[in-house]
């Protein structure tokens, strides 16, 4: 069942000139896309290719100029359906250091649910449960400014579990992160999906994409192809032509294969790429 | 509690005119005398040449940034000795302004720190500060760096910086330091946030500040793989000392030592050593992926 639907969705973004005469610049444009329950998704695409307002357009922070935009049935043009849609779609944004509202780390977490009127005693259920799932129990009584980049962003993604959404959009969630920051997010994301949760992953970083299910390119405001990580990788003249590269083991891997080595193809993994081609080497 | 060394005879550092920064023992304390103190730097020592393109690694707390914020003297010495260029920065009188004419700092995404109504005068803001009066005098600096980082001058300079893309705003950012012509870049982390074809249009241009204008890059970076392919060296910071200090190719040989620092193997030095250890030898400056490639190409012709 797919628990987000695109039909036809263009969004534009009022701009002034000198003289103060409105245009209008492409957000996005004609994007229809489904993400079914418990899919694993990615958006990918270069700076101002779209995603992230693909990503504001599901939850209603902004709303289509036209198209609709239908989460869990309900439309997002629906002013009466924007706290339902909210509560099902979970957002975690690019800056750590920009969602925290609290001083206290359970606090944080508690903000959602507080907000939707939950009482107390489930709220401590919720928060609990949320850090526990992203592993941060043992924070729940520190100071979040105190904690390391991926350590906050583990709290935002509590934070947003804690409303129990059906969705986590994760908007650029990594792209401030140092390696390990950007690994403890990324394990985090994968294992609420493990659990059910359906996940859009909105990244720059292509080696995210690897564990995706789906992967979607975007473009210019439009979708300009959708399919599994390795489609995406086999499509070089796409990937060149918006401004994404493929992991660097897989550029190597494609090239070798085409020069006739016997490798496989699109190899994530440097060394075994490495053994193959030693045993290309003494094979010949 | 951990109390800053102090020196008791300072040390004759060697410098010459072609030492661009030097380091001898140079440590320090946050907060020193305060039960929160933390140990940053802990015996620095070090000798960048002028031209070089060095990056500086390591995890998150290593000192790396504390580092670099000594070299413009953000961070003033509490022990040891630092020089850069002419200047000795563990002497209590410094040039600052001087100093910081010839050592452009580029922090963490420096297109935040953008602010003026349009592109010219945000590129002009540090001249006028360094107290450059004459007004087409800083124009034709801002001009000449605007082109260097690849905008075209006409068409951005009275656009509002926040007109302009992520890509394009962080090159406005670098011209506004580019701009001072300094003799060293100190950039922390460069190409956060951007997108591979951003990433790739600050490395190259960072690369040919430094080839051709044989500038002095200190670059710190996460991204080992852009560090693997673009620098001359690395020093690799960890618990406040320096754990390596050597070429690319040398420094991912020790493959267990860096994973154990949270650090990544870019994917050429991994395919390079896996096909070390089967004998087979990869160049050590084959490190982008056409360079391996045509290097491996070379060992299947050859024999």
């Amino acid at each position: 069942m797919d628990i987000i639907t695109l039909d036809n969705v263009s969004y534009y973004y009022k701009t002034y000139d000198e003289n103060n005469d409105v245009s209008y610049a492409v957000g996005v444009e004609g994007v229809s896309l489904s993400i079914e329950e418990g899919a694993f998704v990615a958006l990918v695409g270069h700076n101002g290719s779209g995603k992230s307002t693909l990503a504001k357009l599901l939850n209603g922070l902004i709303l289509p100029k036209s198209g609709t935009v239908t989460v869990a049935g309900l439309s997002t043009a629906d002013k009466k359906n924007l706290f339902e849609i909210r509560k099902n779609v979970g957002m975690v944004f690019q800056n750590p250091d920009n969602q925290m509202v609290a001083s206290i780390v359970e606090e944080d977490v508690a903000f959602g649910p507080e907000n939707l009127g939950i009482p107390q005693p489930e709220i401590v259920e919720r928060v609990s449960q949320a850090l526990e799932q992203v592993g941060m129990t043992e924070y729940a009584k520190r100071s979040p400014h105190k904690l390391s980049g991926g350590q906050k962003q583990r709290i935002a993604i509590a934070g947003a579990l804690a409303i129990r959404p059906k969705v986590i959009v994760f908007d650029e969630s990594t792209a401030m992160l140092d390696p390990l920051g950007r690994r403890e997010v990324l394990n985090v994301a994968k294992q609420l999906n493990k659990q059910g949760m359906t996940v859009v992953l909105i990244t720059h970083f292509m080696e995210e994409v690897l564990d995706c299910g789906k992967v979607v390119v975007m473009s210019g405001g439009h979708v300009v192809k959708i399919g599994s990580p390795m489609e995406i990788f086999d499509d070089d003249r796409l990937l060149s032509s918006v401004g994404l590269d493929a992991p660097r083991s897989i550029a190597l891997s494609r090239k070798l294969k085409s020069a006739g080595f016997n490798v496989t193809e699109n190899c994530i993994d440097a060394k075994v790429l490495g053994g193959e081609v030693c045993q290309n080497l003494t094979n010949k | 509690m951990s109390k800053p060394n102090k020196q008791v005879v300072t040390p004759q550092l060697v410098t010459d005119s072609q030492t661009a920064i030097a380091a001898d023992n140079l440590c320090f304390t946050y907060n020193a005398k305060s039960p929160f103190s933390k140990q940053a730097l802990n015996n620095i020592t070090l000798n960048i040449k002028k031209g070089e393109f060095v990056a500086v690694v390591g995890h998150t707390g290593s000192g790396k940034t504390t580092f670099v914020q000594h070299l413009n003297a953000l961070i003033r010495v509490q022990s040891g000795e630092l020089r850069v260029l002419e200047h000795n920065l563990s002497q209590k009188k410094v040039d600052l302004k001087l100093l910081r004419k010839q050592v452009g700092m580029v922090f963490q995404y420096p297109e935040y720190q953008l602010f003026a109504d349009s592109v010219l005068d945000d590129v002009c803001f540090g001249l006028k500060n360094f107290g450059l009066k004459d007004k087409a005098e800083r124009e034709a600096l801002a001009e000449e760096a605007i082109g260097l980082v690849g905008l075209d001058f006409k068409e951005v300079k009275n656009k509002s910086p926040f007109d302009l893309s992520g890509g394009e705003k962080r090159r406005v950012a670098l011209a506004g330091v580019l701009a001072m012509k300094p003799q060293i870049l100190v950039m922390d982390e460069p190409t956060a946030g951007l997108d591979p074809r951003g990433k790739r249009e600050i490395l190259s241009l960072v690369s040919s500040l430094n080839k051709e204008q044989g500038i002095t890059v200190v670059m710190v970076s996460h991204d080992m793989n852009e560090v693997y392919e673009n620098a001359d060296r690395i020093i690799v910071f960890r618990d406040g000392q320096i754990a390596y200090d050597t070429t690319p190719r040398d420094l991912f040989r020790n493959e267990e030592d860096i994973v154990s620092m949270n650090l990544e193997i870019p994917h050429m030095a991994k395919f390079a050593n896996e096909l070390e250890r089967n004998g087979y030898i990869i160049p050590d400056n084959c490190k982008t992926v056409e360079q391996t490639f045509e290097a491996v190409m070379r060992l299947k012709g050859g024999e």
